[in-house]
């Protein structure tokens, strides 16, 4: 289960309880080490196993299997024992019961009727706290029993986020007539919501979400079965340009018709984090938008 | 340890009174309840103060208990666990417990331990003890896969030091921290 033919035993002596129990998430490296439980018990070897997050063997990947907790980008138990994950500080939290008495120094001087104390145990790697604290809270830790996560609150922010398709422009325009054989110039003028970037926060109480949205391509669908994928809004055609090519974003039609329905896609990237530190993450999104544009036959051509 | 069983209120005018009484006559007319008093609750002890060591005692067995019971098993899920320990302690204990869970390893036999109340904090807020206790591992053994893991060259009897606390009337182990480099 646990065995490995070649381990490499590496001890470390390690004498506070915590390290030992902190290293047991995602340990940077395989590093087998003598753990001493904290009530007296008899030491051994922790085997240390990099591949699997969260522990091997008889818990792989965790209980529950919730995908909705991660760190570092990497998923995490949402819960452990008692404890819940909170993605704003990378640390396990668990309602203390009871709680401690009045005038208990756990406290810290906090009123008992203005909130309650909870027990940071476990911090992984790059937590934003230290572990084994009691700290006092007026609201619970952000995914306490199952409350939202910050990747469940940035998909809040990210449905709030004022971006859009482009805003098409092209020459010639809708309702002009262009030319089979002659550029034809696409573009969108730049604003935050046609290229960002754009910005939007989603909060819950104990918890704010910021995404940030920045285009990073247009693919046009010109509707002869043509795409043309332009990494950026276009340039703005000025009667001065004559038959010139864009030289950013354009098409030249072959054929003629009517109407030729022009799809533009934009695809922004977006990145999300957590006010003040915390989980982040990134994803992707389209939008589009899309006209249509007549082409005929070029009847002269002539230099 | 013995215990006087009194609990009703006695007020100062007749607590001296009450104390001789109790000596004397060794509280015959207590009500139903633990031992009374034995050589340990003399005259000069205040009251509340044996039943407070009797339960600190109970409460540090208990918590030996629960965990001996729990990491035979590697069960985090033990109740007792949160019932004779506190904070940090009880998070120590699950944390441990979670790893032996994850490292398949178990604690198979029963050590043995003798503990005493050093000191004792009635007044304070809230009230607190300090605990001196002996461990002996020597027939605990830890097992990986059933077969023995203990790492090498390490103390078996050795002096563990905890403290407990008294939270809405029950006491909770919330430290416990062996000595492994002082005999005892």
């Amino acid at each position: 289960m646990l065995t490995r033919p070649a381990r490499a035993r590496l001890l470390v002596s390690i004498t506070a309880g915590f390290l030992a129990a902190s290293a047991l998430l995602a340990a940077p490296a395989a590093a087998d080490y003598v753990y001493c439980p904290p009530d007296g018990g008899e030491c051994y070897i922790v085997i240390e196993d990099p591949g699997t997050p969260g522990g091997g063997g008889d818990n792989p990947g965790g209980g529950g299997g919730n995908p909705a907790c991660s760190w570092q980008s990497k998923p995490v138990d949402c819960k452990k024992g008692g404890a819940w994950f909170d993605g704003t500080s990378g640390c396990y939290y668990e309602l203390m019961d009871p709680q401690p008495p009045a005038g208990d120094p756990m406290w810290m001087g906090h009123d008992p009727n203005a909130g309650d104390i909870y027990w940071r145990g476990q911090c992984l790697p790059g937590a934003l706290k230290t572990p084994n604290f009691p700290e006092f809270r007026t609201t619970p830790p952000p995914g306490y029993g199952g409350g939202m996560t910050p990747a469940q609150l940035a998909a809040r922010a990210v449905a709030m986020l004022p971006i859009d398709g482009p805003d098409i422009h092209t020459a010639p325009d809708t309702g002009g007539e262009g030319l089979v054989g002659l550029p034809v110039w696409m573009w969108t003028p730049t604003t935050i919501s046609t290229w960002g970037p754009a910005e939007a926060t989603a909060a819950i109480p104990g918890m704010s979400v910021t995404a940030r949205a920045t285009a990073t391509r247009i693919v046009w669908s010109m509707g002869d079965g043509t795409q043309v994928t332009c990494n950026n809004p276009g340039t703005a055609y000025r009667g001065s340009y004559g038959h010139k090519k864009s030289p950013t974003c354009g098409h030249v039609y072959q054929e003629a018709d009517e109407n030729y329905t022009v799809t533009a896609t934009t695809t922004w990237s977006i990145e999300w984090w957590v006010v003040g530190g915390g989980e982040t993450g990134t994803l992707s999104t389209t939008r589009d938008s899309t006209t249509t544009l007549t082409i005929e036959e070029a009847q002269v051509v002539t230099g | 340890m013995g215990v006087s069983g009194r609990r009703r209120t006695i007020t100062a005018t007749t607590m001296a009174a009450m104390l001789l009484f109790t000596t004397a006559a060794c509280g015959d007319d207590d009500p139903p309840g633990p031992t009374p008093p034995t050589s340990s609750a003399s005259a000069s002890t205040p009251p509340g103060e044996a039943e407070a060591r009797a339960a600190i005692t109970t409460a540090y067995d208990a918590y030996r208990t629960a965990y001996i019971t729990a990491a035979a098993t590697a069960d985090a899920e033990n109740k007792d666990i949160a019932k004779y320990t506190y904070f940090p302690l009880r998070s120590d204990l699950v944390t441990a417990l979670q790893q032996a869970k994850e490292q398949g390893v178990t604690y198979e036999g029963t050590p043995t331990w003798k503990v005493e109340i050093t000191s004792l904090n009635l007044g304070g807020t809230p009230p607190t003890a300090e605990l001196n206790d002996c461990f002996d591992t020597t027939n605990w053994k830890v097992l990986r896969d059933g077969k023995p893991a203990g790492s090498p060259g390490q103390a078996k009897k050795f002096v563990v030091t905890a403290t407990a606390k008294l939270i809405e009337g029950a006491w909770y182990i919330d430290t416990s921290t062996p000595h492994r480099d002082q005999p005892c």
